[in-house]
Order: structure tokens, then sequence, then C-alpha cells
């Protein structure tokens, strides 16, 4: 092979013309040429707010309430129950479970663990017991957004925090990076464990994280949230930005706490004590 | 210049033989985390991140430590320390691609890997994390494969890697800085959210680097240099 200027250039011009005969031959080829692409529309009757927050008033839940209000989220998510007995039959060789790597998207918790930063000697009785409904916060500085590398974990211009299961590469760093422990990881393959698929909501793969989604498919038919319907009105979903929302008229009236309100994260999550 | 690496005794073959056992084990117990998921390690919801993690940032160390020996060649002309650079550049590459393939293993779709690339995020430490871990494993092969041939050929190397060697120094700082910053940037972890997180990480690394260097200087054909 002789080395020479016109051979080099020979070269180059046809690698020049086979890479700009792909992008030509796709827009040639795509069906959106400019103004006449399809548009998305959002739904007539979906709902819609500025920043979505949610107010859970605490007395009004025990723990019955509690069950069934989990129960409601987790059974129309498809969340595994590790507890549920596996069909050997669909699934032979399915191994033994590690009830720490559960999932769950939400659940009771006691105030201390839900409130570690109010550290209180002299608490209230009835605190120690009360059960209170914890979840992702949704936060407007959500440090999970930030810690995501592949932006799986994105913010909405309405405030959700929302997860994109396909492009999660599972490296866990938005479950290390959250303050509240709102996250899960499929360990292993969650099928087995789920007793009746909700054809209504997709199931996720091993291997990548999970968190409430604030029902934003629902929210998107102008439906109210499975936590909210099952909590008989304990629980109340609106827009923080409208100031005749249900959720501050109820902020207004009573005085609220947060999670770690100190973390400067800003949860969109009240609860009335 | 890889032919160096067939030529042997049978100890060294032995030894090798052992190696590779021990590397063919490894990659069936990852082939059963590659089809099962990660629930066959003992980490769960609320630790998320193990002995993997812990592996790559102790590695990150010892990859960052592998400057310890360049700086006084290149940064102050000792020049007792100009044929032990190289020593701390393979160490930086070897460190390296455990580190990298920590990452990978511990990673819930691995396949997914490159999505770290097609989707940038500025805002991340990862993505931070994996700049650095590859442009300083890409800087230690291109100088050490460089510098090494020279050595061998009983010339000077070439005089394009100089810049690159000094680029390697701040390269070295950034990767252990990058990974203190995975854990100190984080508003969850209170224990770790300390702006002295980076300098004491390196402080660390540098010494334990140290410790992996010092057995292999003073191996009697070392001394001969």
């Amino acid at each position: 092979m002789e080395k020479s200027r016109r051979r080099f250039l020979k070269v180059a011009g046809i690698a020049a013309i086979g890479l700009g005969a792909a992008p030509a031959i796709n827009f040639a080829a795509s069906d959106s040429h400019g103004p006449a692409a399809a548009a998305k529309v959002k739904n007539d009757t979906a709902l819609h707010a500025e920043r979505w927050g949610m107010v859970i008033d605490i007395k009004k839940i025990d723990d019955n309430l509690a069950r069934k209000i989990s129960l409601a989220c987790h059974l129309h998510h498809n969340v595994p129950d590790f507890t549920h007995e596996v069909d050997t039959r669909l699934y032979p060789k399915t191994r033994p479970v590690n009830h720490k790597q559960e999932i769950k998207w939400i659940w009771k918790e006691k105030f201390h663990y839900a409130f570690p930063d109010k550290e209180d000697e002299f608490l209230n009785e009835k605190f120690h017991h009360l059960p209170f409904m914890v979840l992702c916060n949704h936060c407007k500085n959500a440090p999970c957004v930030q810690a995501c590398p592949t932006q799986a974990t994105f913010s909405r211009e309405d405030g959700i925090v929302m997860m994109d299961y396909h492009r999660c590469i599972g490296c866990r760093f938005c479950m290390a990076a959250c303050p509240y422990g709102s996250r899960s990881f499929n360990f292993r393959d969650p099928r087995p464990f789920i007793d009746e698929t909700d054809p209504d909501f997709p199931t996720r793969s091993k291997g990548v994280v999970e968190k409430c989604n604030f029902c934003a498919e629902r929210l998107a038919k102008g439906e109210q949230p499975h936590c909210v319907e099952a909590s008989e009105g304990a629980i109340v979903v609106g827009d923080l930005e409208d100031p005749e929302s249900d959720v501050r008229k109820l902020l207004k009236e009573h005085y609220t706490i947060r999670r770690k309100q100190s973390l400067g994260t800003e949860p969109s999550v009240y609860y009335i004590v | 210049m890889l032919e160096i690496a067939v030529k042997g005794n049978r100890n060294y073959w032995m030894w090798i033989i052992f190696l590779l056992i021990v590397i063919g084990i490894g990659k069936l117990a990852y082939l059963d985390q590659f089809f099962n998921g990660l629930m066959i390690t003992g980490m769960s919801r609320d630790v998320s991140w193990g002995f993997y993690i812990a592996n790559f940032t102790f590695l990150v160390g010892v990859a960052a430590g592998g400057v310890m020996v360049v700086i006084p060649y290149y940064l102050h002309d000792y020049e007792k320390f100009h044929r032990i650079t190289i020593l701390g550049e393979f160490l930086a590459v070897a460190s390296l691609v455990m580190c990298l393939l920590f990452i990978i293993v511990d990673l819930g779709q691995p396949v997914r890997m490159l999505n770290v690339l097609l989707y940038p995020s500025p805002k991340s430490m990862l993505f931070y994390d994996m700049l650095v871990l590859n442009g300083y494993l890409f800087l230690n092969i291109v100088i050490g494969w460089k510098v090494l041939e020279a050595e061998r050929n009983q010339v000077e190397p070439p005089a394009w890697t100089k810049p690159l060697i000094y680029l390697s120094i701040p390269f070295a700082i950034g990767i252990h800085t990058v990974t203190a910053y995975l854990y100190c940037g984080l508003p969850g972890r209170g224990f770790w959210l300390t702006a002295i997180l980076a300098p004491r990480f390196l402080a660390s690394a540098f010494a334990a680097a140290g410790l992996f260097n010092y057995p292999v200087l003073h191996h009697p054909e070392i001394h001969q240099i």
C-alpha cells in the first residue's frame, strides 16, 4: 500500500460520505417532517399542579388503616411481597428470601425512626406508638435526582420525582443519597413474589431501584393516588402552590412537621401531629 | 513487550495457574450474580453498598498513591526515584482495572453501563468518577507503556510523554477526591458530610500506597536499578 496524499484524501472522502449517509437516510425514512409531526396532548381529565404535595393526618391513622394503605399501594403497583409463597410449578428453583432485601413504597414507621432529628426524652407518650406513614417525599431539592448518573431518576416540572426503570443501571447511588430511606432495590427478580399482577402497571426487572411515583399514572387520569383512596381521608394530596387547594388549607389550619427539615431537601410530604 | 509474561519456569506457571483458578472461581460467582441478581450478596435495603464499593474505595486510594513515586522525580527532580516511577504507573493501572471491575460487578444492570456516557449528568458525582477513572487509566497505560519500552531500548522516552505525566498527577489527586465526594456529597449521610473528607481520603491513600510499594521496592532485583 503506497502512502500518498491522494490516497489519503480518497479514503477520507469515502468515509465522510459513509458517515453522512446514515443520518440522511434516517431523515428521509422518518415520519416526522417538521410541524406535521404528531403532538402529545394531556388528557382532559388529568389533575394538574404547579407543585404536588401531600398532607398526612397522623391522628386519623391506626395500625389497621396503615396496613390497608400499604397494601393498596403495593398491590396496584406490583410491589413484590417476600412473605408470599412462591408457586413452585411456575418458578421451580426459587432460592430462599432475605427479608432485609424487601421492597416497600409506603409503610408505617415509629416516630423515632421517621423523625430521628426530633429526639426527645419527654416526648408525649402517645407518639411512641403512633403509626407514621412514610414514603418518598418528592423533595424539591431531591438529592437522589442530583446523584443519579444517568438521570433515570428525574424531577418532573410539577414536583413529582419520577423514575425511568429502563434507564436505571442499578448503581444504588440514589439509595445512598436519599436521607429518608424511601428507595428499594430489586435484589432479585420480583415476579415470583407478586401474588396477582395488576395489568395496568408494569412490573420491574431485577437490578433496578424503585420507589413511590406519587401515582402519576392515576393523577394523569384524574384519579386520586391509591394511598389517598385507601386512607379514608387521612392522606390528602394537592397543589402546594395553589393557595385555595386542600393541602394549603390544611397547612394553614394545622401545625405540620416534615422529615429532616434541616437538610434542605424541601420535602413535599407534611405530617399533622 | 508482553512476551516476558509468557516466559518462566515451573514455579512461575504454577503460580499463574493458581491465580487463573482463583479468577475462574470469581467468574463463576459473578455468573450466578449476573443471572440471579444481587440477592446473592449480603447487601440489603438498609446497607445498599457493601464490600464492592468498600474495595473500590480502597483500590482507588492505591491507584492515587502510585503518584507518590512519580511526584519526587517529575516535580522535584529527585533522581533516585527516576527508575521506579514506572512501578507507580503500573500499580495504578492494575488497581484501576480492579476499581472499574468492582463498579461493574456492583451494578444491578451492568448491560446498561453505557447509559452513563449516553446521558451525561454533570450534577452527579458518579459521572465525574467515570471520567477521571477512565482518564487516569488511559493516561497511565500510555505513559507506562512508552516509558517501559524506552527503558528497554535504553533511550529516553518520547517528549510527548512528559506533559501526559504532568497531567496524570492532578488526575491522581482527582480520582480519590471524586471518590471522597461520592460519600461526602450525600446529605443523608451526616457522618461523611465534611469538607475535610477529600484531604483525609488522599492522606490515607498516600500512606497506603507507600505500604504497597514497599515490598516491591525492596526486592533485590529492583535495587540494581
